[in-house]
C-alpha cells in the first residue's frame, strides 16, 4: 500500500486534490464583460485606445506615454525597481496584461475599473503630469476624428473626456492578454488524459509544490494566478520607501473616486456590488498590496509592490525564511517560512518560468 | 449530480434551528455571494418571521473576518422609527455582500434575536 501511494505521488500520477487545483489554474477564460464601459469591446475604441496608449504628446514633457513604463516587449512592465516617468514614484510598474480580468486596480486597489485606472497616471505629477483640461486639449488636437467616431463630439467637461480616454485605453488593454503558456498545454493534456511533455520533470516538481506544500495557490489561484485580493507580506522595508499604507488607503480612495463605478461617468452606476460591500476599515488592509498575476512573471522582474526583490530566486528565498516583521499591521498569518531545499526552490522557479507565454 | 442537502444547525442554547443556502453555490473563492437562512423554532419547526438574524464570518486561525461589510435584507417592513417592524415571510433571512477572500476554514455565525431570546449558531465552512 505504501509503495502504491508513493508511486501515485510522482508527477505522472497527481492526487485528486492536486489535479483539481492544477486544472483550476487553466485555461484563461474570455475577459468578463465590463458594464461600466459601454465601448469596452468596440474595435474602434480599442484602436483609439492603442493610439492614446502610445501617444507621448499626452504628457507635460511631451515624451511620456503609457508605453514609457508599460513596455510591450517587457510584458507591459519597465524592468525598473520603481516607475520613472516625469518623476520617480515609489511603486513597481505592474503589467497591464491581466487587467481585463481584474476587480481592483493599482497595487492598492484605489480604482475599480481599468478605465478609471488608466486615467490616474495622466493626472499624476510624477507620471504624465497633465490636468484634465490638458488631456481634453490633446484629444481635440491629436485624436480627432477617431475620438468622435467612438464617443461623439468632444465634451466640454474635461473629466468626461478623461474618463472616455480611460475607456478607450481599457478597450485596447482588453486586446492584450498574457497569452497561453506551456503550463496551459500541460493542463490541457492533463484534462484530456493525454501524456504530456509540456513541462520538464523539474517544472512538474515545482508545480506539485506550488499547489501543495509551498501553499502558493492560497493567494495565487485561478487562471490569472491571483486572488485579486490584498495581503501584507511583512516585506523587508526599502531604505527610501517609508511606510506605505497600501490597501488601507486605497480602499478609502476608491469609494470617493469620481471615476468609480457609481460615479457620473460610469455606464452602469446602479450595479456596483464591490463598492457597496467594501469595508474600508478592514484591519488587515494595513500595508496590504494586491496579489499580482504570475503569468509571464519570469519576464517581469523586479518583484513586489516596490520592486525590492530583483529575481525570482530572491522572492523564493524571502518566502523560505520570512525575515523581519511587518512595520505596519501584521504579516498574513497563513505565511510560514517554507524552509525548502535548494532543489525545491529551484523547481518552483523553473515552474514559474513555464507560465511565460509561448511564441 | 443531486444537490447536497442544505447545511443546518441548532443554536447554542437550543432555541432555534437554521438551514441555509448560498448563491452562488458552492461558495466561490474571492467573489461576492449571498446567503439565505431559514429560521424555525427548534422544538415545533414553525418558521419564525419576526426575528433579527445577523450573519457574519471569520477565519479564526487567521484572526480576521471578511473584507466586506455584508448587509442584511431588512425584510418586509412597516411603520417608522420605534414603531418600525419587519417580517421575514417563511422565516427566510437574506444577507448580501459576503466574500471569502482566502481559502481555508471559515466560521459562519448566525446571531438570532427572536421570541425565545438571543441565541447563536456557529458553523465551520471550508473553502
Amino acid at each position: 500500500m505504501l509503495l502504491l501511494a508513493m508511486a501515485c505521488a510522482e508527477p505522472e500520477g497527481w492526487t485528486d486534490l492536486e489535479r483539481t487545483r492544477i486544472l483550476s489554474l487553466s485555461p484563461l477564460p474570455a475577459p468578463p464583460p465590463r458594464p461600466t464601459n459601454a465601448v469596452a469591446d468596440l474595435p474602434a475604441a480599442a484602436e483609439l485606445g492603442r493610439a492614446l496608449f502610445f501617444d507621448e504628446g499626452m504628457s507635460a514633457d511631451g515624451q511620456t506615454s503609457c508605453a514609457s513604463c508599460h513596455v510591450p516587449d517587457l510584458h507591459f512592465t519597465d524592468g525598473e525597481r520603481v516607475a520613472t516617468a516625469i518623476g520617480t514614484g515609489k511603486r513597481n510598474t505592474p503589467s497591464i496584461e491581466a487587467s481585463a480580468w481584474g476587480t481592483w486596480y493599482f497595487w492598492d486597489g484605489r480604482a475599480d475599473s481599468a478605465w478609471a485606472q488608466a486615467a490616474g497616471p495622466l493626472l499624476n505629477p510624477l507620471e504624465h503630469g497633465l490636468g484634465a483640461d490638458a488631456v481634453r486639449a490633446r484629444v481635440a488636437e491629436a485624436h480627432s476624428p477617431a475620438f468622435e467616431d467612438v464617443f461623439g463630439p468632444v465634451s466640454d467637461d474635461p473629466q468626461r473626456v478623461l474618463a472616455q480616454v480611460g475607456k478607450a485605453i481599457e478597450a485596447f488593454e482588453r486586446t492584450v492578454g498574457p497569452g497561453a503558456s506551456r503550463f496551459d498545454r500541460y493542463a490541457d493534456d492533463l484534462r484530456a488524459g493525454r501524456e504530456s511533455d509540456a513541462l520538464t520533470a523539474q517544472e512538474a516538481r515545482g508545480l506539485r509544490l506550488f499547489v501543495g506544500e509551498a501553499g502558493c495557490v492560497d493567494c495565487h489561484n485561478g487562471p490569472l494566478f491571483t486572488d485579486g485580493q490584498f495581503h501584507n507580506l511583512g516585506l523587508p522595508t526599502v531604505p527610501d520607501g517609508g511606510i506605505d499604507p497600501g490597501r488601507a488607503r486605497g480602499a478609502g480612495d476608491v469609494l470617493v473616486d469620481p471615476l468609480n463605478c457609481r460615479g457620473a461617468y460610469s455606464d452602469a452606476p446602479d450595479a456596483c456590488p464591490e463598492l457597496t460591500y467594501l469595508d474600508p476599515s478592514f484591519p488587515d488592509f494595513a500595508a496590504a498590496f494586491k496579489t499580482p498575476s504570475l503569468r509571464n512573471v519570469a519576464r517581469t522582474a523586479p518583484y513586489m509592490h516596490d520592486g525590492q526583490l530583483a529575481t525570482l530566486d530572491a522572492v523564493l528565498l524571502f518566502y523560505d525564511t520570512l525575515p523581519g516583521r511587518a512595520l505596519v499591521g501584521h504579516r498574513e498569518l497563513t505565511l510560514r517560512p517554507l524552509r525548502l531545499s535548494d532543489r525545491d526552490r529551484a523547481a518552483l522557479v523553473a515552474f514559474l518560468g513555464a507560465l511565460t507565454a509561448e511564441p | 449530480m443531486p444537490a447536497a442537502p442544505a447545511p443546518e444547525g441548532v443554536t447554542a442554547l437550543g432555541h432555534y434551528r437554521l438551514t441555509w443556502t448560498t448563491e452562488p453555490s458552492p461558495v466561490p473563492l474571492a467573489q461576492l455571494f449571498e446567503i439565505e437562512a431559514t429560521l424555525t423554532d427548534a422544538r415545533t419547526g414553525a418558521p419564525i418571521e419576526d426575528a433579527e438574524v445577523r450573519i457574519d464570518a471569520r477565519m479564526p486561525q487567521h484572526g480576521h473576518g471578511m473584507a466586506t461589510k455584508p448587509q442584511d435584507d431588512p425584510g418586509a417592513c412597516t411603520g417608522e422609527g420605534q414603531a418600525r417592524t419587519c417580517r421575514h415571510p417563511g422565516g427566510r433571512y437574506r444577507t448580501r455582500g459576503m466574500k471569502f477572500h482566502m481559502p481555508g476554514e471559515w466560521t459562519l455565525s448566525f446571531d438570532v434575536s427572536g421570541p425565545a431570546g438571543a441565541d447563536r449558531l456557529e458553523a465551520v465552512q471550508r473553502l
